[in-house]
């Protein structure tokens, strides 16, 4: 055991070594730097520490004969393994060259219950999409509208695309982002007679089948997937014989039946009761009423567990299965959107483990016991948590035995700069500028926060209140932001908005900011 | 303290040599500190940028404090900023630890971490982001709690709290991880 002073010291007394002939290379790029400062021209010296060093003749030698040494033994390696020449890299890349997908899902019985067929545009998003859900719905989303048949009543309602959208991204895209983290189980395996490679991703609770001649997922847990371009047609929004046509897209269409509207009603209302929680909390009309549901809460004892079965092998990357290991965050208040989840495990025998933490599937956390905000989608969102296991003292373990049981509990963290960004995005995507705005003050007074989060905060603040009319108050916040001199930027992925500080405040000074819809599929309307 | 005063001014003059010695003197103190508070491939690009930086406000630049004290904190307003990115950035997968980013190594690399570094590094990639700046500021960057308070605008108790509970978590990882590879 080492006491707090010995880590004190080790702290201290940690070295680095340094290459010296990288340090001449960038003491060398400094000195170029501050000549051309002396000579006062505006050039900087770059920045970038690669080309800096391969301006060294040794560095450049070094690297060179790194790269020919590493080019060597991949050949040697190749040439040994030749039967597992797949690498997961193959799939990514060959999943963005996607533009067609058709997803199956059956049932026991192998009867087809949801289809699905989804063109993916240049830029990588979805472009056109269809949902048959048999026998309940269909949709059909053809890039400017989308419609919903309902069989039962021989309907069909239209939407406008700001109206409704039917973004789906699922497993694939999924399957996508988490490559880098999975595994390849076995290659050249069989899967229903197909020779495949079988694979795993965290996030996925069963395996994924790769073809190798694609080095595309033909098919992940229940459903298939195919790539070929679909029939003609799919994408087409036509009214089948004997429906009836409602159309939602003008405010002037004709009246709505009770029923479809109660469904409309009924789809926003979850989100608008958790926003106006949100709201008021914010707003401090009701802070002690959530104060003490917080302090209530940190004193509960764990409210969720979740099992973990060694019937993996010893080593494999364990994702946890079952329901109960989803945690959903919302409708359960401001403090628990907002909140850290302090997470324990007890384990019945010598595991390594470490937890990730996932949104909707997709893992975005990082290894630790805090789940921050900006991993949620609003309203709420869902979080996912994944346990990996590394194999150390379970091969005395019997298969089947239980090796750890996790008790995890969400506890308040109500001050993160990062939740009043998300909140202020809430509601700014339902059009509460009023709302968003008070959120992003939020930002500045929490103890937390950092210039970079100030100035999110302060452009923002600018954008709501060029929204709500007062362009005067905008300019100043915009003002705010330009004479902090920051030279870092952000990137709002979700608006396909990027920006350096400085100079998108400035030319927000002269031209107030203009709407601009979410592009993601965090919408309230994603199916 | 005077001589960074004199090398400082004397850099403001744009003398060369002065830049030399600053960057001889603090550069291995601000790369281990960087280090810590990201990853040492990002570590690199870090420190580079802040003496890039650094020289380049120079002739406005007063110092009113320790000028390591100073670099330290625009390496750790780097490593935030890099940090945040990083989380931000959806396409690299955010559960990729410390740990393993140490173990990737680059032929052209400037920086070779011992092996307490890289123990450190990972245990403190662990710990809350405050904590880990209050800890590695204070016993890397030599910077006195005041000044860690104001660097993160928090109460000068609050930085203290912060430094020894992180401290208490860093133990008990530390202590736990030794065990597990000792059976």
């Amino acid at each position: 055991m080492r006491s707090l002073k010995d880590i004190k010291k080790l702290i201290r007394l940690a070295r680095i070594r340094t290459k010296p002939d990288v340090n001449q290379a960038v003491l060398k790029n400094l000195l170029v730097g501050l000549a051309e400062l002396n000579k006062e021209k505006p050039v900087a010296p770059r920045s970038a520490l690669r080309r800096v060093m391969m301006q060294s003749p040794t560095a450049k030698l070094t690297s060179v004969a790194a790269v020919v040494a590493v080019a060597v033994l991949s050949v040697s390696l190749w040439n040994r393994l030749s039967t597992q020449a797949y690498a997961l890299d193959q799939t990514v890349e060959a999943i963005q060259k996607v533009r067609f997908l058709h997803v199956k899902e059956s049932d026991e019985a192998g009867r087809i219950r949801f289809e699905r067929w989804v063109e993916i545009g240049k830029d990588g998003l979805q472009a056109r999409y269809r949902l048959d859900w048999r026998p309940y719905t269909l949709a059909i989303e053809d890039g400017e509208s989308a419609a919903r048949y309902y069989p039962d009543k021989k309907v069909m309602v239209i939407y406008g695309r700001d109206q409704m959208q039917y973004r789906w991204v699922g497993l694939l895209a999924q399957f996508e982002t988490l490559c880098q983290k999975g595994k390849i189980l076995q290659a050249n395996t069989t899967y229903h007679g197909r020779r495949v490679h079988r694979i795993w991703c965290p996030g996925m609770t069963k395996a994924c089948y790769v073809a190798p001649e694609t080095k595309l997922p033909i098919a992940i847990e229940n459903a298939q997937y195919s790539y070929e371009r679909p029939p003609v047609g799919t994408f087409e929004i036509v009214r089948p014989e004997g429906y009836v046509v409602i159309s939602r897209r003008l405010p002037s269409a004709e009246a709505a039946p009770d029923w479809l509207v109660r469904e409309e009603e009924g789809r926003h209302q979850e989100a608008k009761q958790f926003l106006d929680e949100i709201a008021r909390a914010i707003s401090g009309r009701d802070s002690g009423e959530t104060a003490e549901t917080a302090s209530s809460d940190a004193n509960q004892e764990p409210d969720f567990y979740a099992t973990v079965e060694l019937s993996q092998d010893p080593g494999l990357l364990v994702e946890l299965a079952n329901p109960n290991d989803v945690l959903k965050l919302y409708r359960t208040g401001l403090h628990r959107y907002a909140g850290c989840l302090d997470l324990k495990v007890k384990c019945d025998c010598e595991v390594a483990w470490r937890l990730s933490f996932a949104q909707l599937h997709d893992i975005v956390g990082s290894s630790g016991s805090r789940v921050y905000p900006y991993y949620l989608a609003p309203p709420g969102g869902v979080v996912t948590v994944g346990l990996e296991l590394m194999q150390i003292g379970v091969r005395d373990m019997p298969r089947g035995s239980k090796i750890a049981t996790i008790p995890l509990r969400a506890t308040p963290r109500r001050n993160d700069p990062m939740f009043f960004l998300k909140t202020g995005f809430a509601f700014y995507d339902q059009k509460r500028y009023a709302d968003a705005l008070t959120a992003f003050q939020r930002i500045e007074t929490s103890e937390e926060a950092i210039q970079d989060d100030r100035a999110v905060a302060l452009i923002w603040q600018g954008h709501m209140l060029d929204l709500l009319g007062r362009r005067e108050e905008a300019i100043a916040q915009y003002r705010k932001v330009a004479d902090m001199q920051l030279e870092s930027g952000v990137r709002h992925e979700q608006y396909g908005l990027s920006y350096e500080y400085t100079p998108y405040a400035r030319e927000r000074m002269n031209t107030p900011f203009a709407r601009m819809e979410r592009i993601d599929n965090n919408g309230i309307h994603a199916q | 303290m005077l001589e960074d005063r004199l090398l400082v001014r004397r850099l403001r003059r744009g003398n060369g040599e002065a830049l030399c010695r600053i960057y001889e003197k603090y550069r291995d103190d601000l790369l281990r500190l960087a280090v810590s508070l990201s990853n040492d491939t990002a570590a690199e690009d870090i420190v580079h940028d802040v003496f890039t930086s650094f020289i380049r406000q120079a002739r406005q630049f007063r110092l009113t404090g320790s000028l390591k004290g100073y670099l330290a904190t625009c390496v750790a307003n780097r490593a935030r900023n890099v940090n945040r990115t990083d989380r931000v950035r959806k396409a690299a997968p955010l559960d990729t630890t410390t740990n393993a980013a140490l173990d990737v190594k680059r032929p052209e690399q400037w920086v070779a971490c011992s092996e307490e570094l890289c123990q450190i590094a990972g245990a403190l990639a662990l710990l809350p982001s405050e904590q880990r700046e209050v800890i590695t500021l204070h016993l890397q960057g030599g910077m006195k709690f005041r000044e860690i308070a104001e660097f993160q605008h928090i109460p000068l108790k609050t930085a203290l709290s912060r430094y020894r509970c992180g401290l208490q978590k860093l133990r008990a990882l530390l202590n736990g991880e030794v065990t597990e590879c000792d059976r």
